[in-house]
């Protein structure tokens, strides 16, 4: 409780939404680390996963325009580069509108930690189909069954040069809170997608309206990276693979800054 | 139907540390029904089936869980990790 | 010096340390002194992957305190329009120099227009006020630009500096006064942390509570209170919000309106305009005096909010306006809407759009409306 605002709570997320699950495994987290919440600066988008630190994290939150909390969050972390900045936000949000600015943050290598949660729909704004919908999915703009193939985007984020890359879904909450510990205490660009349940938007289109349902279909449904590598592309259709895709250093772009700074006062 | 190997490990150890632990600190559970949008992810997923849906309507309007066999709660806290919205929790009492 | 090297020299002297820049004809030549100079200032030059994502950095760097900016030219500029109005709400100081082009669209990046003085004032969606300056020379890209951040501190609210092709390439002296006789201002914080503070909606200007300081600020592009907590389900609260942030800006207008004027006491026509248009008048009008002709000058310094009063009062009893614009129209219909009932309005483009106006042109207009 000390680290939401009292006069923001009850929090708007449907019943069941999968939010307040990745937003109690990110509060663990933070206790976990025992960090403090006046270092910390949250920056959010527009859409579900935007109300997950906005307004009800006690710290500085930032509610951007849709798709941009990454390159406003840029800012602020190049601007004071001592303060831990952390992004929430979905699937429509970072990776369609604001995609461009996440593979560039990650290219970047520039210290901010990403939480993407992923729903596979646009939630908010009435269930249309998103870039991570499955193929056939009917959406309330896919009536006849989505026809694109969706992003797999530890693939997309690692292809830009993610130095920590990880998916987990809301029913791993163990894994969820390490790989977040992981990510708020290393240095360079870290990025998780976290699958989770709209059991309003996308349950109900696909017989699963309840969120246990959901929840029970993301269980039976991941592959721990390790096992998915022995496994053919059929065995892996319609699975989700969860784990740590990527963790290595490099150099993180304020820390570079730092060195420019220093030569040029020379 | 598979089970996460994960969690079915989290249920026994949980299971075995109550039966360890004896009748002195037994784990009770609480809810805020202030909070709670009775979606029913605790009552799913609570491994000892100890949480029912209730019979009344909580002040906003949403039926929230009663506990209706506390003397079975391992004390595993699934119920509190997967509530979206800080609706429940367990306790440890004497 | 040339023109957008000044503008950024004018950025440094008024404390800018954050510059985020996707590159753009003609305004490149800002962004290659601002990377220059900002590194030994410990300032952050940094190249977004575009517009949209410069604007956001500058942005978010504002709200950890920093003094921040972006150069671009029109089609850069429509896509910053969306961002321009979450600064606004926000009221978060910043400035955003456009070197305008010739458009719409593509058009000539290495032409000048000015055709987009009604976009720098609503250009983004929604009701809002702005601040735009119009510098005439390579003096002013400097002066302007510290005018620009000074005021954009003091009134919590971004500032475009609205130039154009010629005035961002030209070359002329500038004389760059010693930094303690610039006058510099910042932006109010709060003294104490903590939540007490209203950090918004102020028409007298709220402090600024910056990130990391242990003051929870909330910031949000919704609809919010003076709190900064959304709401999003009264009308009441959008109407105190909009009536806010407009007044904040046009209660303050003596305090922000800039003109130049000159001999317009006597004068029985005037010639009206700003940017480089206003080189061309000032040579125009001087001519027609030594002719013999009664003419008069007055230089919008300020595009926006367009000073009303203070132009009306410069027009006086002249007889006839004539306002140059590098368009088909834009600043001359802010003219139309106050000229007093005496006077009448005419609108003179160049000969060719996207050229300056030809001295002896203007100069004719003057004479014919003078007999």
């Amino acid at each position: 409780m000390k680290y939401i605002r009292e006069r923001a709570l009850p929090h708007t997320h449907c019943p069941g939404c999968g939010n307040g699950i990745v937003a109690q495994c990110f509060l663990r987290a933070i206790d976990r680390l025992g960090l403090d919440m006046s270092r910390m600066v949250f920056v959010s988008g527009i859409g579900c996963s935007g109300w997950i630190p906005s307004p009800f994290f006690k710290a500085d939150t930032l509610h951007t325009t849709h798709g941009r909390p990454v390159a406003f969050a840029s800012g602020v972390k190049l601007s004071r580069p001592e303060l831990n900045v952390v992004v929430f936000t979905g699937d429509g949000d970072g990776a369609a509108i604001g995609g461009n600015h996440l593979i560039h943050a990650a290219r970047r290598n520039i210290d901010l930690k990403v939480l993407l949660v992923n729903n596979m729909i646009y939630g908010m704004t009435g269930g249309e189909v998103a870039p991570t919908t499955p193929k056939g999915i009917r959406t309330t703009t896919t009536p006849f069954g989505n026809l694109e193939r969706p992003f797999d985007l530890p693939r997309l984020v690692m292809g830009a040069g993610a130095t920590y890359v990880a998916r987990w879904t809301t029913i791993h909450v163990g894994q969820l809170v390490a790989s977040m510990t992981k990510a708020l205490r290393r240095r360079g660009f870290s990025f998780i997608e976290i699958i989770s349940q709209c059991p309003v938007r996308y349950g109900r289109n696909v017989g699963m309206a309840e969120p246990e349902k959901m929840m029970r279909w993301f269980r039976d449904s991941s592959i721990p990276l390790a096992k998915a590598r022995g496994m053919g592309d059929k065995q892996l259709k319609g699975k989700f693979i969860v784990g740590e895709f990527a963790d290595f250093e490099a150099p993180e772009l304020t820390e570079e800054y730092e060195k420019l700074f220093k030569a040029t006062a020379a | 139907m598979i089970h996460d190997s994960g969690q079915r490990v989290l249920r026994a150890t949980c299971h075995q540390r109550a039966i360890e632990s004896g009748a002195t600190e037994m784990p009770k559970v609480r809810v805020n029904e202030s909070f709670c949008k009775g979606c029913k992810i605790c009552v799913e997923f609570c491994p000892m089936n100890i949480l029912k849906p209730g019979k009344d309507l909580t002040i906003r309007g949403f039926v929230s869980p009663i506990i209706v066999d506390e003397a079975k709660c391992t004390g595993c806290r699934i119920c509190e990790f997967y509530c979206p919205d800080f609706a429940i929790y367990v306790v440890k009492e004497g | 010096m040339q023109g957008n090297e000044a503008c950024a020299r004018g950025a440094i002297a008024a404390g800018c340390r954050f510059f985020a820049f996707y590159p753009i004809t003609p305004a490149g030549e800002i962004a290659e002194q601002m990377s220059r100079l900002l590194p030994k200032l410990r300032g952050t030059y940094i190249q977004m992957e575009d517009e949209i994502a410069s604007i956001s950095a500058v942005i978010g760097a504002s709200w950890t305190g920093a003094k921040a900016m972006t150069a671009t030219s029109g089609p850069g500029f429509s896509l910053m329009q969306e961002n321009i109005g979450f600064a606004v709400v926000t009221e978060t100081p910043c400035v955003i120099v456009n070197v305008q082009r010739a458009g719409p669209s593509t058009g000539i990046p290495s032409l000048p227009m000015q055709g987009d003085v009604v976009q720098a004032r609503h250009g983004s969606h929604g009701e809002y006020e702005i601040i735009v300056l119009a510098p005439s020379s390579v003096q002013e890209m400097f002066t302007l630009t510290v005018e620009a951040f000074n005021l954009s501190e003091r009134y919590r609210t971004p500032v475009i500096v609205l130039a154009d092709e010629i005035i961002g390439h030209m070359r002329e002296d500038v004389a760059i006064p010693e930094q303690s006789h610039l006058k510099i201002i910042d932006r109010k914080i709060p003294k104490t942390p903590g939540e007490a503070a209203a950090p918004f909606l102020d028409e007298e200007v709220a402090p600024m509570p910056l990130f990391g300081m242990g003051y929870s600020v909330h910031v949000t592009g919704s609809c919010h209170d003076k709190f900064g907590y959304r709401n999003v389900t009264d009308p009441e609260s959008i109407d105190q919000l909009v009536r806010a942030l407009a007044n904040k800006i046009r209660k303050h207008i003596d305090q922000i309106a800039r003109i130049e004027t000159r001999c317009t006491e006597d004068a029985e026509v005037i010639v009206l305009t700003y940017g480089s248009c206003a080189r061309v008048a000032q040579y125009a009008v001087e001519e027609a005096r030594r002719h013999g002709a009664k003419a008069g000058f007055v230089r919008l310094i300020s595009l926006w909010p367009f000073a009303r009063e203070i132009v009306a009062e410069a027009i006086g009893d002249a007889k006839k306006v004539i306002v140059l614009e590098n368009n088909l129209g834009q600043i001359v219909h802010e003219v139309e809407r106050i000229i007093p009932a005496h006077s009448e309005v005419a609108f003179l483009p160049p000969e060719i759009i996207a050229t300056l106006h030809r001295p002896d042109y203007v100069l004719e207009s003057i004479l014919k409306a003078v007999a």
